[in-house]
């Protein structure tokens, strides 16, 4: 699967730093080092994203869920993207819903946290129109 | 970062390639050959720069399984020459070899010929480094300034070091084995004179004391084709004032100041030790 691969590519590398002049370190011995991985680190991000954004089968999904939910609390934009597309194709899935409201307030903002009190709420009453539509405005 | 570190962030870059027809994916194997290559051609230069025979051994063994055939071969190389006599580790080297240099090299070690051992170690190293011409060329097809950053590694250990070292026949060989190297590239007529003057530059910058002989050489072979670059001219009086050739010094400052390079040349010309 490509997007799996892609994933443990990405997982593989180490010290991932978003902002080029945070790749301090690598530019300390190799500035074109460090430039080249930025660039590499910001296009595999940005890929893996869109194939994400293009899957679906919500069984891939779910199985990248599965298999990569830890790991990739590290990474919680990717995890938040497999979530959301997830979501999407499964609208009144409580448990999945649930975990996800969980992720966002542990790693997101205030104002995501705010929405993902709301998601839960919502998601407990089963109200399920009203959690697919807070589920698009978290971003 | 340190050499373990690097070796670690270059030990992680994935090799897989999934053939796709992408161009996006395309973009990210060229970022990512880009990442490897600077690391590696770094790592390669710090490995060459060592003399941190621990730490080199430490990493041959965590990493040897994760690591490019020649970065392998290039730590064992170093590790070697700061170690000529470690036959453990040269039975663990002769093992990842083929069978004619196994032959070969297993020959030496086991008459303790350790000398000549080096010099089959030097041999394999080339011969993969020249199959990668992307990567860190051997030294014969490095800038002079690169076999002077080698060479001014080997001055500038600490005293520790060096006190150590110099009773090893491997720094001996290595330091001469530089120096010649450098001799003939400065000899040689194809030299090109940007490359005169990133060595004269770099190695008078750096503080690291040209030979006398050769600092004159090189000066006079740049000169006549450039005679007037200031810049050089300047290096050239950092070089005359350390070898205490003040009075030369003087004279040709007087010429270069009121921009008579005619006579500064004859007069650089003129110059003998």
């Amino acid at each position: 699967m490509i997007i799996e691969s892609l994933i443990q590519e990405y997982l593989g590398i180490p010290n991932k730093f978003f902002d080029k002049s945070s790749q301090f370190d690598l530019s300390k011995n190799n500035r074109p080092a460090a430039e080249a991985k930025y660039w590499y680190l910001q296009n595999l991000y940005s890929y893996i994203l869109d194939l994400i954004k293009e899957e679906n089968n919500s069984t891939t999904l779910e199985y990248l869920i599965k298999k990569y939910e830890k790991s990739l609390y590290k990474e919680p934009d990717l995890i938040v993207h497999l979530y959301k597309k997830y979501l999407a194709f499964e609208q009144t899935n409580e448990l999945y819903y649930k975990k996800f409201a969980e992720l966002i307030i542990v790693y997101k903002g205030t104002s995501a946290g705010t929405k993902a009190h709301e998601l839960y709420k919502f998601v407990q009453e089963h109200n399920w129109k009203a959690a697919a539509d807070t589920l698009k405005l978290i971003d | 970062m340190n050499l373990y570190e690097l070796i670690n962030e270059i030990a992680a870059i994935s090799s897989n390639d999934l053939q796709l027809s992408d161009n996006r994916y395309k973009k990210i194997l060229e970022y990512r050959e880009a990442y490897y290559k600077s690391l590696f051609n770094t790592i390669n230069k710090l490995i060459e720069g060592s003399f941190d025979k621990r730490e080199l051994k430490k990493i041959i063994y965590l990493f040897s399984e994760r690591l490019e055939r020649a970065l392998i071969v290039s730590l064992y190389r170093r590790y070697l020459w700061l170690d000529p006599t470690d036959t453990i580790t040269y039975h663990n080297f002769i093992a990842l070899l083929d069978r004619n240099d196994q032959k070969i090299l297993l020959d030496y070690v086991n008459k303790n010929n350790f000398d000549s051992a080096l010099m089959v170690v030097e041999e394999i190293f080339n011969k993969i480094f020249l199959s990668s011409p992307a990567l860190i060329p051997p030294i014969k097809m490095r800038s002079l300034a690169d076999i002077a950053w080698e060479l001014c590694q080997l001055d500038m250990g600490t005293i520790a070091d060096i006190a150590t070292m110099r009773k090893t026949s491997a720094y001996n060989m290595r330091y001469d084995y530089l120096s010649e190297q450098i001799k003939l590239r400065i000899a040689d007529p194809n030299i090109s004179m940007l490359e005169l003057r990133e060595f004269f530059t770099s190695n008078t910058s750096l503080g690291i004391v040209l030979d006398c002989g050769i600092g004159l050489t090189i000066a006079k072979r740049y000169f006549n084709a450039s005679p007037t670059d200031h810049e050089m001219y300047g290096y050239f009086f950092t070089f005359l004032h350390f070898w205490h050739l003040t009075e030369e010094e003087q004279t040709l400052l007087q010429y270069v100041a009121v921009n008579d390079f005619d006579n500064a040349l004859k007069f650089i010309n003129a110059l003998k030790i």
